[in-house]
C-alpha cells in the first residue's frame, strides 16, 4: 500500500490553509465533462480483486434488463478481459472497447447483444491492448452516444486496483455499488475506494453532488460470521460507513453459473441468485428485508435429538 | 532508505546525569558504573547530561580529557546535552565541547510528522539499544553534525515562530469519514474529525487533534507543539504520535483500545488517560 501512496499522490489530499488544486483542472478541461448524461451510469468497483465484481455486474445488468430497461455493460479491464465469459458471449466478439474509442469501429459494430435479454448490451475490453489506451475524452465520447442511442443504464466492470483503468471506470459514474467481502483487507481496500470516489471522479472535481456509494456484500457466509471468522454485515457498515444494498451468500452456483455463461440472476433457485434480486429491487427503490444473513434456525426435533 | 545522505533521526541514548565536572570524580562515578552497570556501559554509546551542574562548573568542563578517561575505562561518551542548552550553547562551544540538541528542534518534528518510512527506522533502532538500567534515565536526542549552526540559530527563535503561527481560534474541522489512503494536514492550527478515520488514513496537526468517531489510522499531532494532546472517543490507532514521540498499535495497552482517551506529552512520554 506504502507504494501506491506514492505513485498516487506526494501531497497530502487535504492542506487546511491550501486552496483546492482541483481548480487548476478545471480551467484546463474547461467544462469539457461538466455536462451530465441522460443515462444512469454505475460503477461496480471494489479495489480489492476477486470479491465478485464481473459476477455482480453481470447479474445487476441482466436484473435490470430484465425489468425492461435499455442497459449496456461495458468491461474496463483492459488486456485481462472477462466480462464476455461471464455474460456468455466471447465467441460472438468482433470488436471492443478500445476499438470504438480509437475510431476503428463504431458503437453499432462493437456492441454484442445478449442472447438472454433483448434489452442488454455487452462492451467488451479488448484483450491485446492495455489500459493506456482508454482516455477521458474516449470514453466520454462513448458515453454521449450511447446516451443517444437511448440507453437507460450503463453499467461499469471496473478492474481491480487504483490504477488508470478503475480511475477511468469511476469517473464518470452516478451511483458506485463498491463490491466487498466481509473480510479485512477486503474492508480496508473498500475503504480506500470510496475516497477515491470522494476525490477523483467527475462529480467530485465539478464540485457536483458527489457519487452515491452502496456496499455490496459478497460471499457472506453467515457460520462463519457466526463463528467469529468472519465480519457481520453490521461491523462492514459500521466501518465503511455507507447505505448497504445487498448482502449476496456464498453460493456453488456462482462458479455453475460463470462457467455456463449464464449470468447468475437466472438461476431462480440459487440463493446468490435470489439475493441479486433483492439487491435490484433496492436499487430501483423498493425496500426489501435482507435475506440469507442469519443461520437457519434449528427446529424442534432438531435440538431435542441434537441433529448439526 | 536515504544512501550518503545525512537525516535527522531520534535515537535513544543511556545519558549519565552528573552533578560535577570534576574529571576525578567522573573517573570514580564511571568506575562504578561499569563495574555495576555491565553491559550498558560499555557495550552502547552514552552521553552526559549536565543540567544540574551550575554553570561556573560547566565552564571548567574538559570534554576532551573526560572523554579520554571514559575511553580508558572502555566507555564511549558521544556528547554532552542540558535542560535549557541554548543558553549553554555559548558555553559548551568555548570548552570545544561536543553537545547534542534535546527534542523541540522543528525539523526533526514536521520530518516524523511527514514521513512514515523515517519512523519504523528509528524502531528498529531504538529497539536494539533500550537500557535494562534503571539507575540511568533515557533521552530522545538528536544529533547532525553538518545542521548544527542552524538549528542553534534557529532554536531560540522557535518558540516565538509558534506562538506567532498557531491560531488557537482557527481550528481545522472536517466533517464526515477520513477514507483510507487520504492524508489531512492542519498546519499551524489543531484538527478535529466528526467522523471515523479509516485504517489506512493520516491525519496530520501541527497542535491538537481530537477525532469524534473511530479513530483507526494514524494520528500525528504536535508537529509543532510538545504541549499538544490527542482525544478520541473511539481510540484504536495504527500510529499515534505526538511532537515526535509516538506508538504503534502494538505498543498500546488493550485496555485502552475502543475506549475515551486523551493522550499527552508528560516528560518525552506519551501518556494515556482513559478515566475520563
Amino acid at each position: 500500500m506504502a507504494t501506491e501512496n506514492n505513485n498516487i499522490e506526494n501531497t497530502p489530499d487535504v492542506v487546511a490553509e491550501a486552496p483546492e488544486t482541483n481548480n487548476e483542472q478545471q480551467a484546463e478541461t474547461k467544462d469539457m465533462f461538466k455536462d451530465s448524461f441522460n443515462a444512469k451510469i454505475i460503477v461496480v468497483t471494489s479495489g480489492k480483486g476477486g470479491v465478485g465484481k464481473t459476477t455482480s455486474s453481470a447479474a445487476i445488468s441482466s436484473g435490470l434488463a430484465m425489468k425492461g430497461f435499455k442497459t449496456v455493460v461495458i468491461d474496463f479491464d483492459v488486456g485481462l478481459r472477462n466480462l464476455d465469459l461471464v455474460m456468455g458471449c466471447e465467441r460472438r466478439v468482433v470488436y471492443d472497447f478500445v476499438n470504438v474509442i480509437k475510431g476503428e469501429a463504431n458503437l453499432h459494430q462493437a456492441l454484442i447483444k445478449d442472447k438472454n435479454n433483448e434489452n442488454l448490451f455487452i462492451l467488451p475490453a479488448s484483450q491485446t491492448r492495455d489500459k493506456d489506451a482508454l482516455n477521458k475524452e474516449g470514453v466520454c465520447q462513448v458515453f454521449r452516444e450511447l446516451d443517444k442511442m437511448n440507453f437507460e443504464y450503463i453499467i461499469c466492470d471496473s478492474p481491480a486496483g487504483i490504477e488508470a483503468g478503475a480511475l477511468m471506470s469511476l469517473y464518470f459514474a452516478d451511483i458506485a455499488i463498491v463490491t466487498t467481502n466481509p473480510e479485512v483487507s477486503s474492508v480496508r481496500d473498500s475503504d480506500r475506494i470510496i475516497g477515491i470516489l470522494d476525490s477523483k471522479s467527475r462529480r467530485a472535481e465539478y464540485g457536483l453532488e458527489p457519487i452515491k456509494p452502496y456496499l455490496l456484500l459478497t460471499r457472506y457466509n453467515p457460520q462463519r460470521v457466526e463463528a467469529q471468522e468472519m465480519l457481520s454485515k453490521d461491523d462492514v457498515v459500521d466501518l465503511l460507513s455507507i447505505e448497504l444494498i445487498g448482502v449476496i451468500p456464498e453460493s456453488e452456483s456462482v462458479l455453475k453459473a460463470s462457467n455456463s455463461g449464464k449470468p447468475i440472476i437466472y438461476d431462480k433457485e440459487s440463493e446468490a441468485g435470489q439475493a441479486y434480486q433483492d439487491t435490484i429491487d433496492r436499487l430501483l427503490g423498493e425496500e426489501k428485508p435482507f435475506r440469507f444473513i442469519e443461520l437457519p434456525k434449528k427446529g424442534l426435533f432438531a435440538r431435542l435429538f441434537g441433529k448439526k | 532508505m536515504p544512501s550518503n545522505n545525512i537525516k535527522f533521526q531520534k535515537l535513544n541514548i543511556a545519558t549519565l546525569f552528573l552533578e560535577t565536572t570534576d574529571s576525578v570524580e567522573i573517573e570514580n562515578i564511571i568506575k562504578e558504573k561499569v563495574k555495576s552497570g555491565g553491559v550498558l556501559f560499555t557495550q552502547y554509546p552514552i552521553a552526559i547530561d549536565l543540567s544540574m551542574c551550575s554553570t561556573a562548573e560547566l565552564e571548567k568542563f574538559n570534554f576532551e580529557k573526560i572523554s579520554a578517561i571514559a575511553q580508558s575505562h572502555g566507555v564511549l561518551i558521544i556528547g554532552v546535552t542540558s535542560e535549557k542548552i541554548k543558553e549553554r550553547i555559548d558555553i559548551l562551544n568555548k570548552t570545544k565541547t561536543r553537545f547534542i540538541m534535546t527534542s523541540g528542534s522543528d525539523d526533526n518534528e514536521k520530518s516524523l510528522a511527514t514521513s512514515s518510512k523515517e519512523s519504523q527506522e528509528v524502531k528498529d533502532v531504538v529497539k536494539t539499544s533500550t537500557s535494562e538500567n534503571t539507575q540511568e534515565k533515557t533521552t530522545d536526542v538528536k544529533e547532525d553534525d553538518k545542521n548544527q549552526e542552524h538549528i542553534t540559530n534557529e532554536s531560540s527563535d522557535l518558540d516565538t515562530d509558534l506562538a506567532a503561527n498557531i491560531d488557537p481560534k482557527a481550528t481545522y474541522i472536517h466533517y464526515g469519514n477520513v477514507r483510507s489512503g487520504t492524508q489531512i494536514y492542519a498546519e499551524n492550527k489543531s484538527l478535529i474529525i466528526f467522523g471515523n478515520v479509516g485504517d489506512g488514513a493520516e491525519i496530520v496537526a501541527d497542535d491538537c487533534i481530537f477525532v469524534f468517531g473511530k479513530a483507526m489510522g494514524r494520528i500525528i499531532a504536535g508537529a509543532k507543539n510538545s504541549d499538544s494532546v490527542v482525544y478520541c472517543t473511539n481510540f484504536d490507532p495504527q500510529l499515534i504520535s505526538i511532537n515526535g514521540t509516538y506508538f504503534t498499535a502494538d505498543d498500546i495497552e488493550p485496555k485502552l483500545i475502543g475506549s475515551k482517551v486523551l493522550v499527552s506529552l508528560e516528560n518525552d512520554k506519551l501518556k494515556f488517560n482513559n478515566n475520563l
